[in-house]
């Protein structure tokens, strides 16, 4: 961009009076000084795009998925969040059925792996306390 | 003298000449050291000088008319064929969206700077020090036979450069904080203008005050160099200037600079800032 062009475009795009004081900067395309506002400009837009990944809540969410979320992001720095998580699960599931016909449905479905992650304690009376008898 | 750019601009063009002294000057390596050719360091100023001939002078070195704006995109193919390496006999034809690295088509624009094999100037310098090299093992350095013997991993390396450097300055797909691009060396170009044909002189003052303010341990030319290339570049809102030391030391024929001699200096004629041992700023206690 030619030295007469340049502040017409930071008048353009950056019209705001606040950065009037970085013209001389931005304009100022010596040593490599061409590169600044443009570098400026793709360290926002990676920043803005690794935070979008990081957004956990989206609109579309369900009552259910928001509240797990939730226990995760109040979860207090120490605890477990996988135990915090599966407790709100719980409490999910409790108002579908009993706790101890859960398991049965999630056995029935091969998802063993839910059953030790959230129904370690029925989990456990169906193996050891004699649920199976 | 290092302040006479078009006389640079030659050394990156012409014909060097191959010669050796003794076993441990290289002067048949032209206009760059050991420490540039392995590791592509310093090319940011070499391109930089070709650029700016490209867009403000004609081949007799006189201004060229119009607006150097226009001509971008021809200084960009002076660079590349300047940079062109030939494709391997065996390589697999490369994919269209793949960046290309033979620029042979560029011959009957730049016949000084590729020829029809798809060689750039570059290139064949590198292939001519190999071939001296081999000629004179008995008489060159062990640094230069070294260099000879790693002719294949130093066309490899450039190759990768070449694609490197026609990387677009603002690629998404690219982590390109740190790259350095033809891009970056035509802008750079446009804002230093056109090369300098008049060397600046010191006067006998400022020689005499630099003899009596240097270390013994550095050598007078050596100081006198870089106060040379401090008066020719320093901006004229500032005392700071950024000093390519390894180009500095291509002019020399000595890679002392960087080893000594910066360290010897800093304190006694100039203050340096951070930098690396390639470039750092610096601004010297006396100007006149």
């Amino acid at each position: 961009m030619k030295p007469e062009e340049r502040l017409a475009f930071l008048l353009e795009y950056l019209p705001e009076e606040g950065f009037r004081e970085y013209d001389g900067l931005f304009a100022d395309f010596r040593q490599g000084g061409y590169r600044v506002f443009g570098d400026i400009i793709c360290d926002i837009y990676a920043e803005n795009k690794k935070s979008s990944k990081e957004i956990l809540r989206f609109k579309s969410d369900t009552p259910e998925l928001t509240a797990m979320l939730d226990a995760y992001l109040t979860c207090k720095t120490g605890k477990d969040y996988i135990e915090a998580v599966a407790t709100s699960c719980r409490a999910i599931l409790s108002k579908i059925a009993p706790c101890f016909q859960i398991i049965r449905y999630a056995e029935a479905m091969g998802r063993r792996d839910f059953i030790f992650d959230v129904l370690l304690d029925e989990a456990e009376f169906y193996l050891i306390g004699g649920g199976n008898e | 003298m290092i302040s006479n750019e078009w006389e640079e601009y030659l050394a990156y063009v012409g014909t060097p000449e191959y010669f050796v002294n003794d076993k441990k000057s290289y002067p048949f390596l032209g206009r760059f050291t050991l420490n540039m050719i392995p590791k592509n360091n310093g090319f940011n100023r070499i391109l930089t000088i070709l650029a700016r001939r490209y867009l403000f002078h004609n081949a007799d070195g006189s201004i060229k008319d119009g607006d150097p704006y226009d001509r971008t995109d021809y200084a960009r193919r002076a660079l590349c064929a300047w940079c062109s390496i030939p494709n391997s006999k065996k390589a697999t034809p490369k994919k269209e969206w793949r960046y290309n690295t033979d620029y042979r088509a560029l011959h009957s624009e730049f016949p000084e700077l590729v020829d029809e094999n798809g060689s750039g100037w570059y290139i064949r310098h590198l292939h001519n020090i190999v071939d001296f090299v081999n000629a004179n093992r008995d008489k060159v350095g062990s640094s230069g036979i070294k260099l000879a013997d790693s002719i294949k991993e130093l066309e490899s390396k450039w190759m990768d450069k070449v694609v490197q450097y026609q990387v677009p300055i603002f690629a998404e797909s690219t982590k390109g904080d740190k790259l350095f691009r033809f891009d970056d060396c035509i802008a750079d170009a446009l804002e230093l203008g056109a090369l300098r044909r008049e060397p600046i002189d010191l006067t006998e003052k400022q020689k005499a005050r630099l003899k009596t303010n240097i270390p013994e341990d550095v050598p007078i030319h050596v100081a006198e160099t870089l106060f040379e290339y401090y008066l020719a570049n320093k901006p004229a809102d500032s005392e700071w200037c950024v000093l390519p030391i390894t180009n500095i030391e291509a002019f020399l024929g000595s890679s002392s600079l960087s080893k000594s001699y910066i360290l010897l200096l800093s304190g006694k004629v100039l203050e340096r800032k951070s930098g690396t041992s390639n470039v750092c700023m610096a601004r010297f206690y006396l100007t006149e």
